[in-house]
């Protein structure tokens, strides 16, 4: 069979071409470190997180700070909110640090979806999905529930605040403040 | 499908014996300002006012779910304590003031059992929603208004409004078509009355002269057309006035009726004949209130429907059938045409019994052959297709994907 000289060519680009994409996964998860997400998160009874008594931060779910520039962001995703994130009470986090999420599920299949970033990941009851992300610039994402959860799932939404990291350490001192001043209430009333 | 008011008010009456509870009347009944629009299980006012506690059930059905308070609106007297008590089902829900309010019971829990109270004590109205599913119409309210204490226990045996056969103090007398009843039609959405019906000693009349409806009910006086012009003005004063006498049939003048009492009209040129009548609003009447669908009245069965009901149905109706009626103004148009006989290849329908032929084979004017093959064009179209191939890649992976924020473990 004759094969013309221009064929042979391309065909030979179009080898390389698959050996390029391969060669950019490979890239992306080895040289720019893109994770993949896992079953690390590990495993929840979803009756306790409905109950809120699971014995983990999930009962009172919200940011805390892991170590220096660590954060863990603890999401329980229910019929129809992301606590914390839906409403008026967003997951604020701060530009520059590794943030994990951790997101659990109340009651049926949820998604939890960062709009405009990678981070997308279903929300399984009895399952902790657990992914980590780096926000490197200040800004508001929305977060979705992309798992239709019932009739009210297009109403299931909410928002990621990445604010700069001195105005994440003021609030948190504030919070901590007033925290301590109704402490200090509580113990001047008793 | 909400219930009507009036299915409410008879089923209120019907099961008020047993629950000692009356229903906030018609006159009473807040304004919530569509709070309620939404919520699927409203159908009234609870009145619950004289008691103690009221318990307001959290994760009843409703809102395609167990997704509703339980009755959604009540009616409590100044220092009632309400409870809401949660029964478990529908997720995790909680009772949240609307707005700035006293109702806040916190996270959403699911557990049954839980409960959450409040005591009212001052007047108003405090609406109230279970966060999670507000959108879904999962909201309260809690009306607090004094008074009301007492009624609440006869309110099942008490008639309500005026009675059966009312006195309408000689009204209709001189009227010919009055047989001496009120027509019940407290079963009723809406009544419809004809003008011009056939009655004092010519079309003089209304047709049924005197009806009972209950409180909400939209009656439409439907003129016939007969009798010369009629109009449907109040006696004394009155809600109704349908202005200048028409006669043209099919003119319609439609009032609803909030407030129970007798409502006496007439027509103006035809008074004097005798042309009258008189709706009574109040509650349905013992007997046929209770049950579904009374046996006077509208028989039963059949679908009812509106004006705009009509035309909506009537629309869909013709969008439906609208392929074929084109398909039969298509065959119309075809057949009027006179059948067009052979030439320039033409199709031609068949008429007769004529003999039909094979057409000769015959030679192709022009042979479609294969092009010789082009290395030269055909490279530089793959290599175009590569470009491309590889400005994606580069623009999906590199710059849309890894320029986002990554999960990074």
């Amino acid at each position: 069979m004759q094969v013309h000289r221009f064929e042979k060519v391309w065909l030979g680009a179009a080898l390389l071409l698959i050996v390029g994409f391969i060669a950019t996964i490979a890239y992306g998860s080895v040289g720019v470190g893109v994770g993949m997400v896992d079953d690390s998160g590990g495993q929840i009874s979803a009756e306790a997180v409905q109950n809120g008594n699971t014995g983990t931060q999930f009962d009172d779910p919200g940011v805390v700070q892991t170590g220096e520039d660590k954060y863990t962001v603890y999401v329980v995703a229910r019929q129809f909110q992301f606590v914390p994130g839906s409403g008026d009470n967003p997951v604020q986090v701060p530009a520059g640090a590794n943030v994990t999420f951790r997101v659990t599920s109340a009651d049926v299949v949820h998604g939890f979806s960062v709009v405009e970033t990678n981070i997308n990941t279903m929300v399984i009851p009895g399952q902790v999905s657990e992914v980590s992300a780096r926000f490197n610039e200040p800004g508001t994402y929305g977060l979705i529930c992309h798992e239709y959860c019932g009739a009210a799932h297009h109403t299931m939404g909410g928002s990621v605040e990445v604010v700069p990291p001195e105005e994440y350490d003021m609030q948190q001192e504030n919070i901590d403040q007033s925290a301590d001043d109704a402490q200090a209430q509580e113990e001047a009333d008793q | 499908m909400a219930l009507s008011r009036r299915q409410f008010v008879g089923a209120a009456a019907g099961t008020a014996a047993l629950a000692a509870t009356g229903t906030a009347t018609a006159q009473e009944e807040p304004d919530y300002g569509g709070w309620f629009d939404d919520v699927s299980n409203y159908d009234g006012t609870v009145d619950k006012r004289g008691q103690d506690t009221v318990t307001i059930t959290v994760g009843a059905q409703g809102n395609n779910g167990a997704f509703a308070f339980d009755p959604p609106a009540v009616m409590v007297s100044p220092g009632t304590e309400v409870v809401w008590e949660w029964n478990g089902e529908g997720g995790g829900h909680n009772v949240v003031s609307d707005g700035d309010g006293p109702l806040d019971s916190g996270s959403p829990v699911s557990e049954a059992g839980t409960t959450y109270s409040h005591t009212f004590e001052s007047e108003g109205m405090f609406k109230y929603v279970c966060v999670p599913h507000e959108t879904l119409g999962m909201k309260g309210a809690v009306v607090v208004r004094p008074g009301g204490s007492g009624d609440g226990g006869s309110g099942g045996q008490q008639q309500q409004g005026p009675p059966e056969n009312p006195d309408y103090g000689g009204w209709f007398d001189d009227v010919s078509n009055y047989n001496g009843t009120t027509v019940d039609r407290t079963d009723a959405d809406s009544v419809e009355i004809s003008v011009g019906a056939q009655g004092n000693n010519g079309a003089f009349a209304f047709d049924p002269p005197a009806v009972r409806v209950t409180p909400g009910t939209e009656v439409t006086w439907t003129w016939t057309g007969e009798g010369g012009g009629h109009n449907v003005v109040s006696d004394g004063d009155g809600p109704l006035e349908s202005g200048d006498p028409v006669s043209e049939s099919g003119t319609t003048y439609s009032h609803t009726f909030e407030e129970m009492g007798v409502y006496k009209y007439v027509c103006t040129p035809h008074e004097s004949l005798g042309m009258k009548g008189a709706v009574v609003v109040g509650g349905p009447l013992d007997g046929s209130g209770g049950g579904s669908g009374g046996e006077s009245g509208q028989e039963g069965g059949g679908i009812e429907l509106s004006g705009p009901q009509w035309l909506l149905s009537g629309s869909v109706l013709l969008a439906f059938f609208s392929p074929l009626l084109f398909a039969v103004a298509m065959r119309r148009r075809q057949n009027g045409r006179p059948p067009q006989m052979g030439g320039g290849g033409e199709l031609q329908r068949a008429t007769g019994p004529e003999p039909v032929e094979e057409a000769a084979e015959t030679e192709p004017a022009v042979e479609l052959g294969h092009d010789e093959y082009d290395p030269k064009g055909t490279a530089a179209l793959v290599a175009f297709y590569f470009v491309l191939i590889g400005l994606l890649w580069v623009f999906m992976y590199f710059v849309e994907f890894l320029g986002r924020v990554s999960i990074i473990g």
